[in-house]
């Protein structure tokens, strides 16, 4: 009785909301609960012992502090690319926006193996880095942070693109009339209006990165303790038929990123509230 | 030379402004005297938004010359033009509170911290928003957002307050309350003002002096009353007060004929519709009519009378005798507005003259 009074006049509820829990399940859900299942066949003391295994914390180390860095980097760039597609007219624009979500759509291996090419000490780019400040880029952590850089940074960009495309240049006249300075009106007008986005992007390509395999085994080198990641540990893992060790693992980084994501969700509920002024 | 140069607070000298091929501003001249509420009044695409911005500097004009109090100011970027500007949708900045908008522009001019603080809740009581200040803009109502809009664009105390479309974002009952709210804050402030609004009604309940744009050009500037009763232009007699247009007006009697093709406007409150004998004044001069319609319009009654073929609008009192559809009525007509070409002709029913001189 109670629902038939609380109908919603827009159609298509049930329907839609039957196929968002089927797919859900299917994909999400029972595959994250095997995860816990296989997990769960080690007893918790030896759970523990698998995750917190030196090489296993330090490969945690690894992927949090580079796909951290990246993120970050990708923070600045992601909003610069973005800042410059939408303010300016250029030739090319069109272009360079449609190559943005081009690590996407490449093979992650390939990104891999040509930017390990690159970047090696014979590569174009890795040579200079060598000859000149005596850096080595590939099979170091720095070369992890390069990697996933470019897995991450159609994720900022392309959260914070339509929150610039929607700001009303209302705004910043409004500022402009009131005397303040450009750096002034971004800090304190613009940027406002994008820290959702940014955070948003932020964690996006934040969570990718300590997931991220493809395109990172090739140019990290996987030295145990300095660049191995934890994403490579558990195909180690895998490939020992060590399934319990595995998923245990891999459950510890899942938490990881249900943690992250959690943080980004309650954030942006909190602002949207100030800002539809229900707060 | 000095004799015939008036001190205007804002002068406009031959403004031409084009959008690509769209002339948004031909020759536009504007002369403003210092605390003169004004109302730029056209329809929507007439350039008179175009014109507030070129006033606020955020448009530069192709040619012509912009004088705030006497200093050419075409080079002077807006924030020291000493203007504050009210947007149509206000554009308060989300993310601040209430106190932090209305101290944006005081802060940005280094005041010290304890004249931002009392200027701001000095702004806070004039506009009655006490108790307000750490509302963000969206807790706000539409009313309460226009008025801290306002607040934000006084604070740092311009000469000059432009207002684009103050009103058009507020429903109906509170827009009322607000223009009497604004008319009486400007006038107590003594700034010189100038708004930009499409509502004919708005301009000439507000504004001490409007001036009517078409198509990026002015057409009329005057006082609401010289608008209504001396519109020069066609494009004037029709946008302000209601009118109907009348052709062939020279098949109403004791008016004179100016030309075979003109056309005439005819208000409502030039027309009076009598029930039969019910004046003796009028009856010798007054021309028979059948009453079409009866419209209620609150304060009044709108009688539409068929009368040589076209039907006029005229106004009854709600306590005068009730007159029927269908009735036949003795009408007449005290003036018509003929457009004679660019120009517009006040015709007088002649019999009112000759009556007068019998009295």
């Amino acid at each position: 009785m109670k629902l038939r009074k609380n109908k919603n006049i827009i159609p298509g509820f049930g329907l839609t909301f039957g196929v968002t829990i089927t797919i859900l399940s299917l994909i999400v859900l029972i595959p994250l609960c095997s995860l816990v299942v296989y997990s769960a066949k080690l007893s918790p003391a030896e759970f523990w012992h698998t995750i917190t295994r030196e090489r296993v914390l330090s490969s945690y180390c690894v992927s949090i502090g580079t796909s951290l860095v990246a993120a970050l980097v990708n923070v600045v760039m992601g909003l610069a690319l973005a800042w410059v597609l939408v303010r300016y007219e250029f030739p090319g624009k069109r272009f360079l926006d449609g190559i943005i979500e081009l690590p996407f759509a490449l093979p992650t291996a390939v990104a891999g193996i040509s930017l390990t090419h690159l970047t090696t000490t014979n590569g174009w780019v890795g040579k200079i880095f060598y000859e000149l400040f005596g850096v080595k880029l590939a099979y170091t952590p720095i070369g992890i942070t390069i990697a996933l850089i470019f897995v991450g940074i159609p994720f900022v960009a392309r959260s914070v693109q339509p929150v610039l495309e929607k700001f009303d240049v209302q705004y910043e006249e409004a500022a402009v009339i009131l005397g303040a300075s450009k750096s002034r009106i971004f800090l304190t007008v613009i940027f406002p209006e994008i820290i959702p986005a940014l955070i948003s992007g932020f964690t996006l390509a934040f969570a990718r990165g300590v997931g991220e395999y493809g395109s990172v085994v090739f140019i990290s080198g996987n030295i145990p303790y300095e660049t191995e990641i934890a994403p490579l540990l558990i195909m180690s893992k895998l490939q020992e038929f060590d399934y319990a060790g595995a998923t245990s693992i891999a459950l510890a980084l899942l938490l990881l990123a249900f943690v992250i994501l959690s943080a980004n969700a309650i954030f942006q509920s909190v602002v949207s509230k100030r800002v539809s002024g229900l707060a | 030379m000095s004799m015939e140069n008036k001190r205007y607070y804002l002068e406009l000298r031959g403004v031409n402004k084009k959008y690509g091929n769209f002339q948004a501003s031909r020759n536009v001249n504007i002369q403003i005297e210092k605390g003169r509420l004004v109302a730029l009044l056209g329809a929507s695409g007439s350039g008179k938004t175009t014109i507030l911005r070129i006033i606020a500097g955020l448009e530069s004009p192709e040619s012509g010359e912009i004088l705030i109090d006497g200093k050419l100011v075409n080079n002077t970027p807006g924030s020291e033009r000493g203007v504050g500007f009210v947007f149509q949708s206000y554009a308060l900045f989300r993310y601040m509170t209430v106190y932090d908008n209305i101290a944006f522009g005081l802060r940005v001019k280094k005041k010290p911290r304890n004249y931002i603080d009392d200027r701001v809740h000095e702004l806070l009581k004039l506009i009655d928003c006490e108790g307000l200040e750490k509302r963000y803009p969206n807790q706000l109502s539409g009313g309460q957002r226009q008025r801290v809009a306002f607040a934000r664009a006084l604070a740092p105390n311009p000469q000059l307050l432009l207002l684009d479309e103050p009103f058009a974002a507020i429903d109906a009952k509170i827009r009322l309350e607000l223009r009497a709210w604004l008319r009486e804050m400007i006038t107590n402030l003594q700034i010189t003002s100038i708004f930009v609004t499409h509502d004919q009604d708005e301009a000439i309940e507000v504004a001490d002096e409007i001036i009517v744009m078409n198509h990026g050009e002015i057409e009329q500037t005057g006082s609401p009353r010289e608008l209504y009763s001396h519109p020069q232009t066609p494009f004037v007699a029709q946008f302000i007060g209601a009118s109907t247009p009348v052709e062939n007006y020279q098949r109403f009697r004791f008016f004179q004929s100016l030309g075979d093709d003109t056309t005439a406007i005819l208000r409502p409150e030039f027309v009076s519709v009598f029930k039969k004998g019910e004046n003796k004044k009028y009856t010798e001069s007054a021309e028979e009519g059948v009453v079409e319609d009866v419209i209620f319009r609150g304060s009044n009654l709108e009688i539409r009378v068929r009368i040589h073929g076209v039907v006029l609008s005229g106004n009854r009192g709600i306590n005068d005798p009730v007159v029927e559809i269908g009735e036949k009525v003795d009408v007449f007509v005290y003036r018509f507005l003929v457009v004679d070409g660019k120009k517009i002709v006040r015709l007088d029913n002649s019999s009112l003259r000759e009556e007068s001189i019998i009295i």
